[in-house]
């Protein structure tokens, strides 16, 4: 204590106090607006807490469930981790206000309510012992000689009295001043580094949460960057799909006008559906083997409503690889668009297409017949109508030749095509033949197999390899074995020209009226 | 609003209609049958896979005939045709003998089928241009027509190619369907 080193009462001493008092009470300035700003900055931290919780909150609600597919993706809940993260962070800052409230702000507070005001107080009662030692010491020294004992003691008790309390007040005083004084100098030190250090603290543990989180978001950021990738990929696929889709229209539109001709002058009744046939056959057959279900043609067709008004609606119609044609009925009222788009599925197996209407004269119709209801149809160029048409009849025809494989132990019609020169029609070359005549052990096409009907069962008996079933006995598969197209046409053959064989004569004739087999036995 | 209209007038002073329903063995000449009827020509037909349909307006009736197939594995799909059937056309290949008890198993196997029971029946006896074909009388007998009890049945010699007989089993069908068994 180089101030005090003498602690006698004198002007020396005086002026030091109003020094030190000087100094308490610039500092009791200085502390306030420290602590106006220790408030702004404990307030703004808890602010930032509050704020902090509110983003996890909202974080939260945007989160869609567990099962979204960011969560899928990675195996973790992505934000449900990044809302614990910042409740956490949150909890942290928390930790950091309580710190600097209760190092800086509390001690500040206690401070100047305490340590200041007990200088002050001090100060006053130092100011009451001054006044009354002051009166006690003139009192004493208005004396007169002559005065009475009794009274000169009373006085000076009284003077010793006030002098002690003086003396008492201005010791206070000066402890007072002096432990501000010394708390100046370490007391602010002491809380604002505990501050630095909270905040160290909160700084250190934000980073270890966060780097601890860090493998997690560069997971989540490379997951965030190929999906990004993908989702350009996917845009770039469908942008060329729909190129794709609209030069297919465009070349279906062409092709629709090149082909109007050909379709309008031809017959049209029983020639349709079996070109394709075959391959719808082949793609029913593989989507069954494989169990999904492929769609061979889909779109929408105008659908003649079956009420008395026979109003026209759009309906979208699908035919697909299991031999299904259902059209989707849309009911613009519902509200729930996913799951209620209301089927209506046709029975093919009864079923049987007409390229006509009746009672209208509109273009482009269809009509698909079935015992139990007749659909008029229509649709929107000739082609689509043709290509429905072929389709449909397609399906069904593949659906009448292989309803089921149950029976047949051995595959007759596989065993009957591997006989030499069985692959190809007897008579026009066809491939694939699927028709025979038993009592000439050929196989045929559909077509040929119609103008061997026409000669009479004297001349040609007409199977379906695989339509007929009865009559394919072991006794019969021996005869075709023995015989088969090859091995048949080179003994008609014989009876030809030189250079002439079965198939030329007959594809040179177009209307097939006559076929070979016919004119050789009706001649024999 | 037109078509409604005259869909009204069709309704209300409509032509009596038949829905007939035609099968019989593959290669009998059903398709030819109807085709003659409908278009009055010979087609050059192929075996019907699934079958044909056609309104045939005769004499002030409208016959719907069904024409189905008759291969073995679509004989079963027969009875998806019966519903509300006035008339059974029943064609046989007069020429086929080897298989003209075949053809008589599935004629009495339909006919007892509960659903037809109100049908009238016309047998075609077709295809009697062919040399060998048996007359009416023998496929009367190999058929088991006689047998039959309670169902109006009638045979008609036909040849589909030339037209014949095939007018005159509609006249008899139309005088022996009396109502609509509906």
């Amino acid at each position: 204590m180089a101030e005090f080193e003498n602690l006698e009462d004198s002007p020396m001493f005086r002026k030091q106090i109003c020094s030190l008092e000087h100094t308490a009470d610039e500092l009791k300035d200085r502390c306030q607006k420290l602590q106006k700003g220790c408030k702004r900055f404990v307030a703004s931290l808890g602010e930032s807490y509050d704020g902090d919780f509110a983003f996890a909150d909202s974080l939260e609600a945007f989160r869609t469930g567990q099962d979204d597919p960011i969560t899928t993706a990675i195996g973790v809940p992505v934000f449900s981790k990044f809302t614990t993260a910042f409740r956490e962070i949150g909890t942290f800052k928390e930790l950091l206000r309580t710190q600097v409230e209760h190092m800086l702000c509390d001690r500040l507070m206690q401070f100047i309510s305490n340590d200041l005001q007990n200088a002050k107080d001090c100060r006053r009662r130092f100011d009451k012992a001054t006044q009354a030692y002051d009166q006690a010491r003139e009192k004493f020294m208005s004396l007169k000689r002559g005065t009475r004992v009794d009274v000169v003691t009373g006085l000076e008790e009284d003077l010793h009295n006030s002098k002690s309390a003086f003396e008492r007040c201005r010791f206070n005083l000066v402890t007072a001043l002096v432990s501000i004084e010394a708390k100046r100098k370490y007391e602010f030190l002491e809380s604002v580094s505990a501050v630095m250090d909270a905040h160290m603290r909160f700084f250190k543990q934000g980073y270890e949460l966060l780097s601890q989180m860090e493998p997690f978001i560069q997971q989540v950021l490379t997951y965030v960057q190929q999906s990004k990738e993908m989702a350009n990929a996917e845009q770039d696929e469908l942008a060329k799909r729909i190129q794709e889709f609209r030069t297919q229209t465009e070349l279906a539109s062409l092709r629709s006008l090149s082909n109007l001709d050909a379709i309008t002058s031809g017959d049209g009744i029983h020639i349709v559906g079996v070109n394709s046939y075959k391959n719808i056959e082949e793609l029913m057959h593989t989507s069954t083997a494989n169990g999904e279900v492929k769609t061979i043609k889909q779109g929408y067709l105008l659908k003649r409503s079956s009420n008395l008004r026979g109003d026209w609606k759009r309906r979208f119609f699908v035919l697909d690889s299991h031999g299904t044609l259902y059209y989707y009925r849309i009911k613009r009222n519902k509200q729930t668009p996913d799951d209620n788009l209301g089927c209506r599925t046709l029975d093919l197996h009864t079923s049987t297409v007409k390229i006509d209407a009746e009672q209208t004269d509109l273009r482009f119709c269809f009509r698909i017949i079935s015992p139990m209801s007749t659909y008029t149809l229509q649709a929107e160029s000739a082609t689509e109508r043709l290509d429905w048409v072929d389709k449909i009849t397609g399906v069904i025809t593949s659906l009448l030749c292989f309803p089921n494989e149950k029976q047949n132990s051995c595959d007759v019609p596989m065993l009957l095509r591997n006989i030499p020169g069985n692959d190809i029609c007897a008579e026009c070359s066809a491939p694939e033949p699927e028709w025979a005549s038993l009592n000439l052990g050929i196989l045929m096409c559909i077509e040929c197999s119609g103008v061997h009907r026409n000669l009479g069962v004297h001349i040609s008996k007409v199977r379906s390899i695989t339509l007929d079933v009865k009559v394919w006995e072991p006794i019969i598969l021996d005869l075709f074995r023995a015989l088969g197209n090859s091995f048949c046409n080179s003994v008609w053959e014989e009876l030809l020209l030189k250079g002439e064989s079965v198939g030329e004569t007959s594809t040179k004739k177009p209307d097939k009226k006559i076929p070979f087999r016919g004119r050789k036995n009706t001649s024999s | 609003m037109g078509s409604a209209l005259s869909r009204l007038v069709k309704m209300m002073f409509a032509r009596r209609e038949m829905r007939i329903l035609m099968v019989g063995l593959d290669a009998a000449g059903k398709t030819t049958i109807l085709y003659k009827l409908k278009l009055g020509e010979v087609i050059t037909t192929i075996p019907t896979i699934g079958f044909n349909v056609e309104t045939v307006d005769y004499k002030n009736v409208s016959f719907t005939v069904w024409d189905v197939g008759g291969q073995d594995k679509i004989r079963p799909l027969w009875r998806h045709y019966f519903q509300n059937t006035q008339g059974l056309i029943f064609v046989v290949d007069s020429n086929d003998k080897e298989r003209i008890l075949e053809a008589r198993d599935e004629l009495h196997r339909m006919l007892s089928e509960a659903e037809l029971q109100g049908a009238t029946l016309l047998v075609f006896a077709n295809k009697q241009d062919l040399p060998n074909a048996m007359s009416i009388s023998e496929i009367t007998d190999k058929l088991g027509l006689h047998a039959l009890r309670q169902r109006r049945w009638y045979i008609q010699s036909a040849c589909a190619t030339s037209g014949e007989g095939l007018y005159e089993g509609l006249d008899w069908l139309s005088s022996n369907i009396s109502n609509k068994p509906k």
